[in-house]
């Protein structure tokens, strides 16, 4: 058997196109062919001239098996690159060229062997197999034969082709065989590549479901793309729904600074127009796109990229990138696809995490609001425990004030607490109060307000101020009302923290007001006991409104101290007042043939003015008249004029000279009286039988005389000093010799110098001429009419001084006098008397009906009210009625009642109250109406002109 | 485990109020908004601490109070009653059903913490 072989070329060109395929496919493919699969792509023209063809196997193994028309060989090769044919067909060949197609012969026939190559290193195995895998051989310059693709052909069976294009045929079936396997293998690479991605997409989607932190699930979806892809960087910018801007918010390979910071406008660069455009974009090589070349920053150093939106129903969200293969190569439709896919599991993850953060968000919203409410409701508790402390004000056995500052203290967790406020002598004291162990036992310098320390400053400044420190070391103070390093060497500061045994970091201060809204103290307090140590402006105003309560605790107190010395005052002064009104004549005497009367009527309750009757015999022939006005008003007047009348009284006993009294008087008061001090002093002594009267005066206003024929006018005038003024002082006494229907008018300057609102007196000549129009009306009357015509004069102005007048009316004048039971019976039988006379007095214009009605209605206010209807009870009834008044006093025997009271409510009468009713209507319709104190007595007086 | 602390109030805020306060020192809360409820959850699961509101619709807290102090097994936990009158009257009924403690509102969030804590560390 011989064995014949030939080379027939190292080049094989396959004569059609497709040789890049060919070549491509050659290289590439490891090639396999068993049966007869690879010969029915064979023309039946070449294949008619086959005998025999198969393949030797040549891989991983010393000796092959191969099986070819029906027979089995045995191919062996060995490690330097030959062939050796063995079992009676081929011989030993030299394969070591690497395209050589053999031509030989076996049993005398022509037969070729294609060598198969087998190549590993090509670009596409490459990349498709890691690093571990074993298989990879990385020398591209060395070939392995993998075997042998051979044809026998039949005995004349090259006649009808030639044996270059039997070869060449052959060779393009190869090609198209190639390339249906290429095809194949591509194929099944893309099932390889899906599967692996479905299973990157499963853990990317697992990865992504485990965690719902925005910045883990980001992290994650980018390393596992960058990772699946192959590439060197990944990033996933989201779009800020505020600004519509696409923000980098993670990126792998790049710097970490550029997160949250690069920015990008819809539309601007390759994000922004994925963002905009919502489609996805594959650029291969971003130096020849036109478009972005100059756009993408050099900090990215991008060469290849993807970029897919993120949507969510169809909204875009964000933008993911992926670039630069760390291969170098390009990507490809098919990266574009899986990142898409992977970017709509992520977008579905971020909206999720977006979600889960904004419920996170708005729980932790509610839990501030729950805090913050909490707070609010620690501070109600705060003002009702103030509130509490502050109705205690009363309470001896503890300060408000302290307790506040306890709270204070308390509530803003302050360490200690202090209330500086001023006792005697402008000292302020101190006051602690702390829930630490506290030095209690130190005892701080005395402050005065001169001094010049932080408390004084706060004082004088009237306003609170906070002080904070920052480790301890710069000092903040606000308002800046001294520096910090006046703050640090202040003497309060330093003794709070001598007392408190630690520095003083931080301070809040009010100040503290008294009544009248002045500044007066302080209260502090002294390092928080949080972890900043600092008081806050919500701890200010908190501190502040404790403040004001404890403000109004010192207002409170201070007028209550007002108060009781106020009321006491008034206390002295109601005795003063009813000595006093005991001391003036409740009636006057009476009188045969003389008609006297007088009035005094305080300017406050009591009086410097003084009338009085006095009896200089025990046959009472002789009755002397005194009026005077102390000096001054009030309390001190009236212990004057009390004195004044004691003196008086012991002088006037069977001493018939005025004038010899006065100067007694004046004798005894001088020693007692204090400079500055005096009393006018009219004395005047009437002799009953001869109305002679002899007076002496001693500076008073001259009483006025008038003649009762002729309403002439004399003053009674002599000289005579003020008493208690000089010591031994004179006085003139003079006599007259009154007439009938004479009368003398004595007074006080309170009556003349009555002021009305425009300050102007009422005058001695109005005076006159009133006295002279009522000259014909009983000495009641005429001082009614008096005070008719000044209280009309001053016209609501206030009384400014005491006003006194005392007449003596020479002529007979006397009140008749009724009484009855308290019964309607005797009501209705004394008011007809009273109509029928006055029918017979009254002028017929004057309504008598009215007049009636009031007499009616008071007389059964005394019944009802006054006696309660007790018909054992009487009601006393004085009266007057001639030809220019009626005049009725109505007394009854009950217990009176509150005549100030219902006076003063003349505005606002209760309609269910019948007696102030009455009292209403009478005020009205009367030109008099005047009760007693004690309000069971009153006079009603209608003037007919 | 954290100490179970039951807080019963009508009014909302005071149970979010308490239970935030009560959260914060660590305990568990569980809440309820009436009396009956109150009841279920405390024979179910045995609070620590009971804090109760007095004024409620249907079950008082007095009545709470009675059932709970009257029932053997539920006897020893403490019973704090909460109320908004600050009567006397109500403190001494409320002793008398065997209330362990009595606090008025408006209270302060901080002095029930420390309460709670008080009553637990001498149990």
């Amino acid at each position: 058997m011989t064995i014949k072989t030939d080379v027939i070329s190292d080049d094989i060109k396959p004569d059609t196109g497709n040789s890049a395929d060919f070549e491509n496919g050659y290289d590439s493919v490891f090639l396999r062919f068993v049966g007869e699969g690879f010969f029915m792509r064979i023309d039946a023209d070449f294949y008619s001239c086959i005998d025999d063809c198969g393949f030797i196997d040549s891989i991983d193994s010393e000796v092959y098996r191969y099986n070819a028309g029906k027979r089995d060989y045995v191919l062996v090769r060995n490690d330097i690159g030959y062939v050796s044919w063995l079992v009676d067909n081929i011989g030993k060949q030299d394969v070591s060229g690497s395209n050589r197609i053999i031509k030989f012969e076996r049993d005398g026939l022509n037969g070729y062997a294609f060598p198969i190559k087998r190549l590993d290193t090509g670009k596409i195995n490459s990349l498709r197999l890691s690093a571990k895998d074993k298989n990879v051989i990385a020398d591209d310059q060395y070939y392995y034969c993998a075997g042998f693709l051979y044809f026998m052909i039949k005995e004349g069976g090259t006649k009808s082709i030639s044996e270059e294009e039997f070869v060449s045929s052959i060779l393009r079936s190869l090609v198209r065989l190639f390339e249906n396997i290429i095809f194949d293998q591509y194929r099944l690479e893309c099932q390889t590549r899906e599967s692996n991605d479905y299973e990157l997409l499963l853990s990317v989607a697992g990865s992504i479901i485990s965690t719902l932190d925005l910045n883990e699930v980001l992290q994650g979806i980018v390393n596992a793309a960058t990772e699946s892809l192959r590439s060197e960087r990944g990033s996933l910018m989201l779009i800020d729904e505020s600004t519509g801007e696409l923000v980098l918010r993670y990126g792998k390979g790049l710097k970490p600074g550029l997160i949250n910071n690069v920015r990008v406008k819809p539309g601007e660069g390759i994000a922004g127009s994925v963002a905009k455009t919502g489609q996805p974009l594959l650029i291969t090589d971003i130096e020849s796109s036109d478009r972005f070349k100059k756009k993408s920053g050099k900090e990215f150093n991008t060469k290849s990229l993807l970029s897919v939106p993120m949507k969510i129903k169809e909204r875009v969200i964000g933008v993911f990138n992926i670039n630069n293969k760390c291969s170098g190569e390009v990507y490809d439709d098919f990266d574009l696809k899986l990142l898409q896919a992977l970017s709509s599991q992520a977008s579905i993850a971020i909206q999720n995490a977006k979600h889960y953060q904004e419920a996170l968000q708005a729980q932790a919203e509610l839990e501030e609001q729950i805090e913050a409410s909490s707070n609010l409701y620690e501070e109600v508790h705060t003002l009702y425990e103030i509130v509490r402390a502050t109705t205690m004000v009363n309470d001896p056995t503890m300060d408000p004030r302290e307790r506040i500052l306890e709270l204070a203290t308390k509530n803003l967790n302050a360490t200690v607490g202090f209330l500086f406020l001023p006792q005697e002598n402008n000292v302020i004291k101190s006051l602690a109060s702390s829930r630490g162990d506290i030095n209690a036992g130190f005892q701080f310098s005395k402050i005065s307000f001169s001094d010049e320390n932080i408390i004084t400053k706060v004082i004088k400044g009237t306003q609170s101020v906070l002080i904070t420190s920052t480790e301890g070391q710069t000092v903040s103070i606000e308002p800046m009302t001294l520096t910090p390093k006046e703050f640090r060497e202040d003497q309060i500061v330093s003794e709070i923290g001598n007392f408190t045994g630690e520095t003083v970091k931080s301070m809040l201060i009010v100040p503290l007001f008294d009544e009248k809204s002045v500044s007066i103290g302080v209260c502090l307090i002294v390092n928080k006991l949080s972890s900043d140590g600092n008081f806050s402006e919500h701890d200010r105003n908190l501190l502040q409104i404790l403040g004001q309560q404890i403000s109004a605790i010192i207002r409170d107190r201070n007028l209550q101290k007002q108060y009781i010395v106020k009321q006491k005052m008034e206390q002295e002064l109601d005795v003063a007042h009813g000595i006093q009104q005991k001391l003036i004549p409740k009636h006057p005497p009476v009188v045969e043939g003389i008609d006297i009367s007088a009035v005094n009527m305080p300017a406050k309750t009591v009086s410097g003015d003084y009338y009085d009757f006095l009896t200089h015999d025990s046959a009472g022939k002789k009755l002397g008249f005194v009026i005077a006005d102390v000096s001054g008003k009030g309390v001190p007047a009236a212990l004057i004029m009390s004195m004044t009348r004691a003196i008086l009284k012991t002088q006037v006993v069977e001493n018939y000279s005025p004038a010899d009294i006065l100067f007694k008087t004046n004798n005894f008061i001088i020693s007692d009286m204090e400079a500055n001090r005096y009393v006018t002093m009219f004395y005047g002594m009437i002799d009953i039988d001869s109305l002679e009267f002899t007076f002496s005066k001693a500076g008073h206003n001259p009483p006025i005389w008038m003649h009762g024929d002729t309403l002439e006018v004399e003053y009674l005038e002599s000289t005579g000093f003020f008493v208690g003024m000089f010591e031994s002082a004179r006085y003139e006494e003079k006599k007259i010799r009154l007439a009938p229907s004479d009368k003398l008018i004595l007074f006080t300057d309170g009556v003349i110098e009555a002021m009305n609102r425009s300050d102007e007196e009422y005058g001695l000549d109005r005076f006159v001429r009133i006295l002279k129009k009522y000259n014909d009306f009983d000495a009641r009357s005429i001082i009614d009419k008096v005070l008719i015509d000044v209280e009309n004069f001053v016209d609501g102005a206030p009384q400014s001084d005491d006003i006194t007048l005392l007449i003596i009316n020479v002529g007979n004048f006397r009140y008749e006098h009724v009484e009855i039971c308290s019964t309607i019976d005797e009501c209705v039988k004394v008011t007809e008397m009273f109509g029928d006379l006055i029918k017979d007095n009254l002028l017929p214009d004057f309504g008598h009906c009215e007049i009636m009605m009031i007499i009616d209605e008071m007389i059964m206010n005394a019944i009802e009210h006054g006696n309660k209807r007790d018909p054992e009870k009487k009601v006393f009834i004085s009266y007057i009625i001639n030809s220019y008044k009626v005049e009725i006093i109505i007394r009854d025997e009950g217990e009176g009642f509150n005549v100030g009271e219902v006076m003063a409510t003349r505005d606002k009468v209760s309609l269910y109250d019948k007696r102030g009713r009455g009292i209403i209507i009478a005020r009205s319709l009367v030109d008099r109406i005047e009760y007693n104190k004690l309000g069971n007595e009153v006079r009603l007086v209608k003037y007919f002109r | 485990m954290g100490k179970k602390i039951l807080v019963v109030d009508d009014e909302s805020h005071i149970v979010n109020i308490l239970k935030f306060n009560l959260k914060k020192s660590g305990y568990d809360v569980v809440t309820a908004g009436n009396g009956e409820e109150a009841l279920v959850i405390i024979a179910n699961e045995k609070p620590d601490v009971i804090i109760c509101d007095v004024m409620m619709p249907k079950v008082t807290g007095f009545e709470v109070c009675q059932k709970v102090k009257s029932d053997d097994s539920l006897k020893q936990i403490p019973f704090i009653l909460l109320t908004a009158k600050g009567q006397e009257v109500d403190k001494d009924i409320g002793l008398k059903f065997g209330a362990d403690y009595y606090l008025t509102k408006p209270f302060s969030p901080k002095n029930i913490v420390d309460k709670v804590a008080e009553i637990l560390a001498g149990k």
